[in-house]
């Protein structure tokens, strides 16, 4: 093609893209918009175990709002009404092979492992989801659970349903899956979400290879034939520092390619969901009083307990600091999201309408242990009634995107500019500048000018010689949810050869402000009748905006901030179990819980 | 009497009956014979070819016919014991395919666009699209104390500023200024009941207000109603075509079960707590 055909072919492009019509709602300043990037139906092999029969059909109507059923026969819905974009992440390793196992015929209703597969009795559900994963991981490709024609069929399922349900400007389907890699059960999943319905014959699962290095170059390939692809990894909490290393897969040590690669795969990480929360714990962030906030920590199946380095968010983006002052490359420099890993289709993640994430395993009070009752709960090495209370009813992920249409929301993802939500829909703002005003807060152009003068959540700040930069924030709660108690910025920063990090409350509900040297609002003593679970409702604020300056700010440190907004206490859906069967909750776990929000960071870049 | 063994009559009589005797000598053996017929075989061919690409070995034959047989076999006896009695599953197997059989049925009829056309005018109902709101607002936040007095300032200096300034005014709201064609129920979710049962009430094209929401108080600019609308037939035919055999399923299945509790009465035994 000649430099002529090039230019007309960009003008040509151009006007075409210019042209394109905007949906309704099409805003220049950005809209919030929610969603569930991470859900599962009975094309996954542990859910149609679980005795799930929902289809990706029955997903995309549980997240337009609609009611569909259970596993074990009620109704679920969302409460808070519909959500404006979804994937449905099947497991790659054996999608659709059980739904086509249970048909007399087909030829893998005949194999060893088909036994079992439709019980309804727990004892055999666990023994035959046991038996699959072994038989998987022992023969790879060659094993006969591995068939191409049902795989293929399978995801031609998944990509029909997206492109069934997509309603541009209404409602965002994704065409993705889920990548199960968990060498010696370390967590090391990651969701692949495609931009549009183009996509490959077959998902790249861990079965072809379960080191993610592996997907990332799939995923170059895929990009370099038009198919652009992201990959977001979830619960580090149980990868057993695996996760977020100071070295590779092989235990070499990190280059500027690997961080290069790991960067333009993986611009997100979902730090929140049902099997616990990732930001952060109390070991790794000992000053941080809300660092507990639903934690969980052992091996998935086992009781092995994860350890911690290398297994949260906030220290990710503390080593990601180090290396950047130390080597001038940043592995770990992702944005954050939240979602639900259902298996039910739909996300559980209304504290009050709770129903657990494993279909039969999980479906009831009694099931998830929360409640007591006759049944053994107990299954090899792990006993359900740990495991399963200590799961939370979380998340979603929250986009700032022009319109809501694959294109916009997904080139959003690649810059980063999302925030995590625990569940409710909190909307978070958060922008870095050097010329914000004080009266900007109450400009109504205030966003026009935010974007203008400074940059968005995701993004990176250059230093400015010596300047000290402002940071813009602004939180508003979830009509359907219970009043913000407090907004703060968590910074970590790199000085005399190390990390640190510190959390500053920035700004208080109820006409309070923060202490100046403890950096903490003073408690507004919101409280919650644990009765009925009702709260005050004179507590808390409807919206907290602020404009802060970094009192501890070092012109030639680098640093990344992010904002991490509270509610007021609200009942932890253990408690709404225990409150709905007469009983009192079960000891050990917390009653109440502040449901939050967390924006992706902004980086500080000093000059070098 | 000698004559009688010469008619043909008698000779037909004896051949037809030693042909009834050797008939039922042979089906001794196949009341419980196991018979792989040569479509059995083929089906077993063209599976393997299908998953595999290959044509399959003699020995891999071979193994799967014997693996057939004795599935077979204890499929029989299984049968002959009577297993297949109380077991959970396989009464659940057997109810789901009678109900896929019947509902086959329904999938294959074609059906006239007529019977559609009825359908959708019963069914309008269920077609039509809720009501959307167009309009604009200036926000006051719940959080600011001077709120009110704020409110009254503006509505009185409405009639004299420039209407096109209204953006000017009031403070920021974090979901915009503008909202376009919004249903009853999106605004429900995103602003509370009380805002949208004011806005409803609210007459168009002038500001109106104080109006309360979960985040404070709002003045009001109504655009417009758009009232829900009912789609032509032919927007929505495919749609219309699903819920009509969807229907026709239902009921199908429920007059077929009708017949069923016809020809199965039932007994519940009670129990002295259930008294």
């Amino acid at each position: 093609m000649n430099k002529c055909g090039i230019f007309l072919f960009l003008i040509f492009s151009s006007v075409n893209a210019l042209a394109a019509t905007k949906t309704n709602g099409y805003s220049i300043d950005r809209n919030a918009y929610f969603g569930d990037l991470h859900v599962h139906t009975k094309n996954s092999s542990d859910a149609f175990i679980f005795n799930v029969r929902a289809t990706p059909d029955d997903a995309y109507k549980y997240a337009q709002g609609g009611s569909i059923k259970h596993a074990l026969g009620f109704p679920i819905r969302l409460k808070g009404g519909p959500l404006d974009f979804t994937a449905v992440t099947d497991h790659g390793e054996l999608l659709g092979i059980l739904p086509a196992m249970i048909d007399p015929n087909n030829p893998m209703s005949k194999l060893p492992e088909a036994a079992g597969i439709q019980s309804t009795e727990r004892a055999d559900v666990l023994a035959a989801f046991y038996k699959i994963a072994r038989g998987v991981r022992a023969a790879g490709n060659a094993s006969p659970l591995r068939n191409m024609d049902v795989l293929k069929s399978a995801w031609q399922e998944t990509v029909d349903a997206a492109e069934r349900n997509y309603k541009p400007g209404v409602f965002t389907t994704f065409v993705g899956y889920e990548y199960t890699s968990a060498p010696k059960s370390q967590n090391l999943h990651r969701n692949v979400i495609f931009r549009s319905a183009k996509v490959p014959e077959i998902p790249f699962s861990s079965v072809e290879s379960g080191n993610p290095e592996d997907l990332w170059h799939w995923m170059e390939e895929q990009r370099n034939n038009g198919m652009d692809v992201l990959a977001i990894p979830h619960n580090s909490n149980v990868s057993n520092g695996l996760m977020f290393q100071r070295t590779d897969t092989a235990g070499k040590p990190l280059t500027s390619e690997y961080a290069e690669l790991r960067m333009r795969n993986e611009p997100l990480v979902e730090v929140t969901q049902v099997k616990g929360t990732s930001e952060t714990h109390p070991m790794l962030s000992p000053n941080d009083e809300w660092a507990g906030f639903e934690l969980y920590d052992t091996l998935i199946a086992t009781d092995i307990v994860s350890k911690k380095p290398g297994g949260f968010v906030r220290e990710a983006y503390r080593n990601g600091i180090f290396f950047d002052n130390e080597k001038g490359f940043n592995p770990y420099k992702f944005g954050l999201i939240g979602s639900s890993d259902t298996h039910n289709a739909g996300g559980p993640v209304e504290e009050d309408a709770y129903f657990s994430k494993a279909g039969m395993l999980d479906g009831t009070a009694e099931r998830r242990g929360t409640v007591p009752s006759d049944s053994k709960t107990k299954f090899g090495a792990i006993d359900a009634s740990d495991t399963f209370p200590q799961w939370g009813a979380s998340g979603l992920a929250g986009v700032w995107a022009e319109e809501n249409t694959r294109e916009s929301l997904f080139d959003a993802m690649r810059r980063k500019e999302t925030f995590a939500t625990s569940g409710p829909r909190i909307k978070v703002r958060f922008f870095a500048g050097y010329k914000f005003k004080d009266e900007i807060l109450d400009d109504p152009k205030m966003i026009r000018k935010a974007y203008r003068r400074g940059v968005p959540m995701g993004s990176d700040l250059k230093a400015r010689g010596d300047k000290t930069p402002s940071f813009l924030l602004w939180a508003v709660r979830d009509a359907n949810s219970t009043w913000l108690q407090r907004m703060q910025i968590i910074k970590g920063w790199v000085a005399d050869g190390e990390s640190h990090e510190q959390v500053f409350d920035v700004a208080c509900a109820d006409g309070l402000t923060p202490d100046n040297k403890t950096h903490r609002c003073p408690d507004n003593n919101a409280e919650v009748d644990l009765s009925d679970c009702s709260y005050d409702i004179d507590k808390g604020a409807v919206e907290l905006k602020t404009l802060w300056e970094d009192p501890t700010f070092s012109s030639d440190q680098e640093a990344f901030y992010y904002v991490r907004v509270l509610e007021n206490p609200s009942c932890r859906w253990s408690t709404w179990d225990a409150l709905r069967a007469g009983v009192a909750p079960k000891s050990g776990l917390a009653l109440t819980i502040q449901e939050r929000a967390w924006s992706s960071p902004i980086w500080y870049i000093p000059k070098k | 009497m000698l004559n009688f063994f010469k008619t043909p009559l008698l000779w037909f009589l004896l051949i037809g009956a030693g042909l009834f005797v050797y008939d039922a000598y042979l089906n001794k053996e196949n009341e419980n014979t196991i018979a792989i017929t040569k479509g059995d075989i083929n089906k077993i061919k063209d599976q393997w070819r299908a998953q595999s690409g290959k044509e399959i070995t003699p020995e891999m034959l071979d193994a799967l016919i014997q693996e057939q047989v004795r599935e077979r076999r204890l499929y029989r006896e299984a049968l002959a014991l009577n297993l297949d009695k109380d077991d959970v599953i396989i009464q659940r197997r057997l109810a789901q395919k009678l109900r896929f059989l019947s509902e086959d049925i329904v999938d294959e009829k074609a059906v006239s666009e007529e019977d559609l056309l009825g359908y959708y005018r019963d069914h309008e109902l269920r077609y039509v699209t809720s009501s959307t709101y167009s309009f604009q607002h200036i926000y006051f936040s719940g959080e600011d104390k001077n709120a009110m007095e704020k409110v009254s300032k503006v509505l009185d200096s409405l009639d004299v500023i420039d209407p096109a300034s209204w953006e000017s005014l009031g403070s920021p709201f974090i979901l915009g200024r503008t909202f376009t064609r919004q249903s009853s129920k999106t605004l429900k979710n995103q602003f509370g009941q009380g805002f949208v049962k004011a806005l409803v009430e609210l007459a168009p094209k002038k500001w109106l207000g104080p109006i309360e929401s979960v985040f404070g108080i709002h003045l009001v600019y109504l655009e417009n109603i758009v009232p829900g609308q009912l789609p032509s037939f032919e927007e929505i035919q495919a749609q219309v075509l699903q819920d009509y055999r969807t229907d026709l399923r239902r009921t199908n299945f429920e007059a077929f079960l009708a017949r069923l509790g016809e020809k199965y009465p039932v007994i519940i035994e009670e129990t002295l707590e259930t008294r």
